[in-house]
């Protein structure tokens, strides 16, 4: 600890023995650095802030998507730094004076490209800077504040127009494409329709043909089926038809209507003869003419075989027979109908099997149109609510939450910095080169120092004797010294002063 | 760790072991010790026959002003002075010729040669048995007689050139401080080492030291790097002490300044003008606060 204390002891020493060295070292750094900060140009900002706002009346599905509003953001940033932007602010401004030719302005909007810095700051809230240098520092500010103030100008008149075109166009769009759409429909349609009417109205079900054809075929299996079924009955009740008996063999005095009649009647005249009557009497006379006619009745009244009653069984199966015959009858014609038909359609259709194929590509086109027709029919109507919205309010608004201010002192260089910068540096400077200069040239500044360094023995060390006639002229160095160190610092604070009062007045 | 002793602190090794010997140790040997009248009581009254020192500019130059009360520098000069005289009382006992001759130099001018030599010659002077003569062996630039404020002599480089005519011992002026005399330069030559080098400068150098037991030769020499007369003279003296001056004489040129010195095999620094203290005070204000 205290070895190092007495090196940096020595140093200080070493240094301070040296301070005329480090003052004009010092002196040289400042004036050169203090030049070249001088001849820095000074650089005036203005800038802007403008918050852009995408109308949010609608609700979030029917407005624009955080994705569309992010392009249309970056669409923004894109347009206001474009060339054609930049060529408008130039023709503008101040920057144009004296400019006659193209590539003169093209020069400039390449120069003011690099002088505009647009800053997306958060979603929707720009920053618009302009950083002008060279030329007098008045001049320069007010250019700065012109070209923002330009600058907001053409973007917020190009992107309101720009915008409602848009909306207006993608309306049209829909609006072309939903009339193609309803054509091709319309087309379909007809066409669909007359093949139907032209083809399939004889077949059963719905849908193309090959449905269709598949649904006849199915319902001529069934009613062959049907038929079959049918016949096998029909042929089940004539044989049993064939085993029955027309007559029952246990009856044999039955008699037919007309003669029980007759008999009942011939019964009747007996009873009456039996009380007395003669045959004058009305009614044997009576009697006698209903005998008469029931007895021509009973003539002719055939007389069954064996004389036995007729079997209901048979009468039964009879009609059921009958039946049936007309059941297998209706199926057969039913069936040759529909086997016909369907011929027919094979015949056509075997020569022509495009026809089919279209038919079928018809109705899938069909489907695809319509379901294609909603979805526009939907878009449009969404486009047209944002179109009305954006007329009924201002579907882009442009707030300027800071209007661009004519700056009042350069922003860069930071020159009281930077004259700090060079002063710390200048004496710093000044130090180590006395420093140096004392590590190069070796002196020595204590006995012991003397005693390591040569290695010889040191007798002794003498202070230095003051006497009045030293003591006043070092008091006069002293006092140059100081002066000439004070003269630095105040021309420091002269420079540092002068700028804080006067910005631009060193540039 | 350290003694307190504010006579300790800060000095180098050799400083602290000188001062840690007692006056009476070091009384010189093979010196003759015979007794003189009255040491430095002496000063009353000018000596007859002896040229006045000029106390005033002594004072102005911040020189040791005999009889003046002790300061720093009276006390750097005594611890340098013991130094010497060990040196010298060192080669007597080994029978040098040169014990008794000192030679002040340094490598460059204005390192403090005539300043130390003058300072270190007083210092001596108060000794209470020995004579001392101060040689200006600086002939280019003879600084110390105008320093003194004596008017300007002929001198040694006069002996030199004329052995058979001019006795040197009489050109010795002696002053009114007690012990101290002085041999002015002499009229310049373009000569002067060659003179110095010769048998009969050796000679002649040889009857300084010779002439008197009790003298002590102290010899201002030239910058050894600006004159070469200095190292010719070095070859004549039993001790060199080298003036170096702190902040000032380069590393380098203290080594070639020694290379020159070469002849003598006793060279001894003196760190002059220094600045750099270790936040101690010098030796002098320690008697000055015992005597508020």
């Amino acid at each position: 600890m205290g070895a190092m204390y007495d090196e940096i002891r020595a140093a200080i020493h070493a240094i301070w023995i040296r301070r005329w060295i480090a003052l004009g070292v010092a002196w040289a750094v400042c004036v050169i650095g203090w030049g070249v900060i001088s001849r820095i140009p000074d650089h005036y900002e203005s800038s802007a802030r403008i918050l852009v706002q995408t109308s949010d009346i609608l609700p979030d599905d029917v407005g624009p998507s955080p994705d569309q509003q992010a392009r249309q953001m970056d669409r923004i940033r894109q347009t206001l730094t474009s060339a054609v932007n930049l060529e408008k602010v130039v023709r503008g401004t101040d920057l144009s004076q004296g400019m006659a030719r193209d590539a003169d302005v093209s020069a400039q909007v390449a120069a003011l490209q690099k002088m505009i810095t647009v800053v997306q700051q958060q979603d929707n809230l720009f920053k618009i800077s302009a950083d002008v240098t060279g030329g007098p520092g008045a001049q320069s500010a007010v250019l700065a504040q012109q070209i923002v103030q330009k600058m907001i100008d053409v973007f917020v008149s190009d992107n309101l127009v720009a915008d409602r075109r848009e909306i207006a166009q993608r309306l049209n769009f829909l609006n072309q494409q939903l009339d193609q759409r309803q054509a091709q429909i319309q087309n379909a349609e007809v066409k669909s329709a007359n093949f139907q009417s032209r083809y399939l109205s004889g077949l059963p079900g719905t849908g193309p043909l090959p449905d269709r054809l598949a649904a006849a075929n199915s319902q001529l299996a069934n009613v062959e089926q049907d038929l079959a079924a049918a016949r096998s009955s029909l042929t089940a009740v004539s044989t049993q038809l064939a085993g029955t008996r027309r007559t029952l063999p246990g009856s044999p005095g039955s008699a037919g209507p007309a003669r029980t009649r007759l008999a009942t009647l011939q019964q009747q005249l007996a009873d009456a003869r039996a009380r007395g009557w003669t045959d004058q009497h009305p009614d044997v006379i009576a009697l006698k003419n209903q005998i008469e006619q029931a007895q021509q009745a009973a003539r002719d009244e055939p007389v069954y075989g064996n004389g036995g009653s007729p079997n209901p069984l048979y009468m039964q199966l009879q009609s059921m027979r009958a039946e049936r015959e007309a059941r297998v009858a209706e199926l057969t014609q039913r069936r040759n109908q529909l086997q016909s038909d369907i011929d027919a359609l094979r015949n056509e259709f075997n020569g022509d099997p495009r026809m089919v194929a279209d038919d079928a590509q018809a109705g899938r086109d069909l489907q695809v149109l319509q379901d294609q027709y909603q979805k526009l029919l939907t878009e449009r109507e969404q486009v047209k609510l944002q179109a009305q919205a954006q007329n009924a309010t201002d579907a882009m608004k442009f707030n300027i939450v800071d209007p661009p201010t004519v700056p009042r002192s350069p922003s860069a260089p930071n020159r009281p910095l930077l004259l700090t910068a060079v002063l710390i540096v200048g004496i710093g400077a000044g130090v180590a080169a006395a420093y140096a200069l004392g590590m190069i040239r070796t002196t020595f500044a204590t006995p012991a120092r003397l005693e390591q360094a040569s290695g010889m023995p040191v007798i002794g060390s003498i202070g230095k004797v003051i006497t009045e006639a030293n003591a006043a002229k070092r008091a006069r160095r002293n006092k140059l010294f100081l002066g000439g160190a004070g003269a630095l610092c105040f021309v420091y604070a002269a420079l540092v002063g002068a700028d804080l009062l006067h910005p631009g007045l060193l540039a | 760790m350290k003694d307190y002793d504010p006579r300790l602190r800060g000095s180098s090794l050799i400083e602290r072991a000188v001062a840690r010997l007692s006056d009476d140790d070091i009384v010189p040997i093979g010196l003759d010790p015979r007794p003189t009248i009255s040491g430095r009581v002496s000063d009353a009254g000018p000596r007859h026959g002896a040229v006045p020192i000029d106390r005033a500019a002594l004072e102005r130059q911040g020189m040791l002003v005999p009889g003046a009360p002790v300061n720093a520098l009276a006390e750097e000069m005594r611890l340098v002075k013991r130094h010497l005289l060990n040196t010298a009382t060192d080669l007597a006992r080994r029978n040098s010729r040169h014990a008794r001759s000192i030679l002040v130099g340094s490598a460059r001018p204005g390192e403090g040669k005539t300043f130390s030599a003058i300072n270190l010659a007083i210092s001596l002077a108060a000794e209470r048995d020995l004579d001392i003569l101060l040689v200006d062996a600086d002939f280019a630039k003879p600084d110390i007689l105008p320093r003194l404020g004596v008017e300007a002599a002929s001198g040694l480089l006069d002996a030199l050139a004329n052995p058979s005519s001019v006795d040197v011992e009489r050109l010795i002026l002696p002053t009114d401080i007690p012990h101290l005399s002085l041999l002015p330069a002499g009229t310049q030559s373009d000569n002067d080492t060659e003179l110095l080098a010769s048998s009969r400068g050796r000679a002649l150098i040889d009857r300084l030291t010779s002439a008197d037991p009790r003298r002590i030769v102290i010899f201002d020499s030239p910058p050894a790097l600006a004159a070469s007369s200095g190292s010719a003279l070095a070859s004549q003296v039993g001790q060199i002490l080298m003036i170096v001056r702190a902040d000032s004489t380069s590393e380098s040129d203290l080594r070639a300044a020694v290379q020159m010195f070469d002849a003598c095999e006793h060279i001894q620094l003196l760190l002059n003008v220094v600045t750099l203290t270790h936040g101690v005070p010098r030796f002098g204000y320690y008697g000055e606060e015992a005597r508020r």
